[in-house]
């Protein structure tokens, strides 16, 4: 159980983290994008 | 900053995270609470960059109401939104942690959690706060005030663990009197140095959004203007007359 639970917990981190690095990347593109129209 | 740059610092921030990873999976199980201290090893960091992040946004607000200088609001801006990310990872990983050790995932009369929980909401009202003023100048001396009071709260939480009694366990890193296993303290650092490493490379994606947004509202607010200038028309005596 304690293995699983540990993987569920560094799982959380690092989705998280790459989660809010693609939306960071996404928001630029859209701004760059609006700013071209 | 080139966009090279911004690739090396984040390829490096990664290449830190999966150091941190490999030395955090390899620590021996500890002795009371076996794997599960391991998630320590996230969560310790998280809290830490959650503190300096807010720090930053405190320095970078006091800044901007010296030198008034864009790019200092937009520091404290992006630095307030990164701390509210590590101070949900914080958040979620003593969850996760708290369930199978204390055998519940939320205490509400523990001091730690609680002043954390409403440190997460003070800076998520800061960010709501940027988003409901449009004009850039006042935006920016409102939330660098806010910035400034908020921080109070940091101190606040480190030190809740002392000032009152509660579940969660009091400094262990700085504690001269039991001191962490070295094998463990070297896996916190190497841990801590890696989510180091992703602020500053998530710092250098947020101000340069936040500049190019910054560009934008300018743009946009020429064009507003522009368009607005278009409909009036210069006064006409003739005109006038020939209407009567």
């Amino acid at each position: 159980m304690s293995d699983g639970w540990v993987v569920f917990g560094y799982s959380v981190v690092y989705g998280f983290m790459i989660l809010y690095a693609a939306s960071l990347v996404m928001r630029i593109r859209r701004v760059k994008r609006r700013m071209e129209e | 900053m080139k966009q090279g740059s911004y690739r090396a610092l984040s390829v490096t921030a990664i290449v830190a995270l999966a150091v941190g990873f490999t030395f955090a999976t390899t620590v021996p199980p500890e002795r009371v609470q076996g794997e599960f201290a391991k998630i320590m090893f996230v969560h310790v960091p998280s809290a830490w960059l959650a503190f300096l992040a807010f720090g930053v946004t405190m320095v970078g607000g006091a800044i901007w109401l010296v030198t008034k200088t864009p790019i200092w609001d937009r520091v404290a801006a992006a630095s307030a939104e990164v701390g509210v990310f590590y101070t949900a990872l914080a958040l979620l990983t003593g969850m996760i942690w708290g369930y199978p050790v204390w055998g519940t995932f939320w205490d509400w009369s523990d001091a730690r959690m609680m002043s954390t929980a409403i440190m997460f909401f003070v800076y998520v009202g800061y960010l709501a706060l940027r988003r409901s003023i449009p004009d850039p100048e006042t935006r920016a001396r409102r939330s660098a005030i806010l910035g400034i009071v908020a921080f109070i709260q940091v101190p606040l939480v480190y030190f809740s663990v002392t000032l009152f009694r509660t579940l969660h366990q009091g400094p262990t890193v700085v504690r001269p009197d039991a001191p962490i296993d070295p094998e463990f303290l070297r896996a916190l650092m190497v841990n801590l140095a890696a989510f180091t490493l992703v602020y500053a490379a998530f710092m250098t994606w947020r101000t340069r959004l936040a500049r190019l947004e910054d560009e934008l509202e300018e743009t946009e607010a020429i064009a507003d203007f522009e368009l607005a200038g278009s409909g009036i028309t210069a006064p006409s005596v003739e005109e006038a007359r020939e209407d009567v």
